[in-house]
């Protein structure tokens, strides 16, 4: 951890980001109950599979580039905080989805896209809020 | 894992920043560490036995803590 980003790979602008962000997402959490964006059916389904593709493929790619920086900058601690609130966020994530599908959905509504991406938000922001009060132990 | 970091950093009056400093590491980093709730990485866990010219195994135990 040296240079110009020593300030800013500091858990404390972290912990900072994450309460930012986790504050807006919940704040935001009002949006749950706008209409769900129709999905209009494509003309060209494979156009459009074969620009997803391009565009995860791209986007893994810069994943890959962001975490290996993150790994370069920040020390193994930060790093492993980031790594672990972002792992319980992902099933965080996946569980809301599944378990809003399967029980709510049908009484209460789908979800828009927009509230999908501020659940993922608010997921990682109250991961990183338990990983820096437990730690990254195995005990913890 | 049990460690003895924080005695060893009070026996040379080192503040948690002083001694984050000297491993390239975040005050938040050393004191995760001597409270059992991070543990280091091989090559910090070297670095720390290096600076404090000890073996590996006289700073860490295995053991949880």
């Amino acid at each position: 951890m040296s240079g110009p980003m020593r300030k800013f790979y500091s858990p404390r602008v972290f912990d900072c980001l994450f309460a930012v962000a986790g504050l807006l997402s919940v704040g935001l959490i009002s949006l749950v109950g706008e209409a769900y964006p129709a999905i209009v059916a494509s003309s060209d389904p494979m156009t459009k599979s074969g620009a997803l593709l391009v565009v995860l493929g791209v986007s893994s790619l810069l994943a890959v580039v962001a975490t290996r920086f993150d790994q370069k900058k920040a020390d193994d601690f930060l790093f492993l905080t980031l790594i672990k609130s972002a792992y319980i966020a992902m099933a965080t994530f996946i569980f809301t989805a599944a378990l809003w599908g399967l029980l709510l959905a049908d009484k209460l509504g789908q979800l828009s896209s927009h509230v999908m991406l501020i659940i993922m938000v608010a997921s990682w922001s109250l991961a990183y809020l338990y990983v820096r009060l437990r730690g990254t132990g195995q005990s913890a | 894992m049990n460690n003895r970091l924080k005695v060893l950093r009070a026996e040379r009056s080192w503040s948690q920043a002083e001694l984050g400093e000297r491993l390239d590491v975040s005050r938040q980093a050393v004191n995760a560490i001597e409270t059992g709730k991070h543990d280091p990485s091989l090559a910090l866990a070297f670095r720390i036995a290096r600076l404090f010219g000890m073996p590996i195994e006289t700073i860490f135990d295995e053991t949880k803590g």
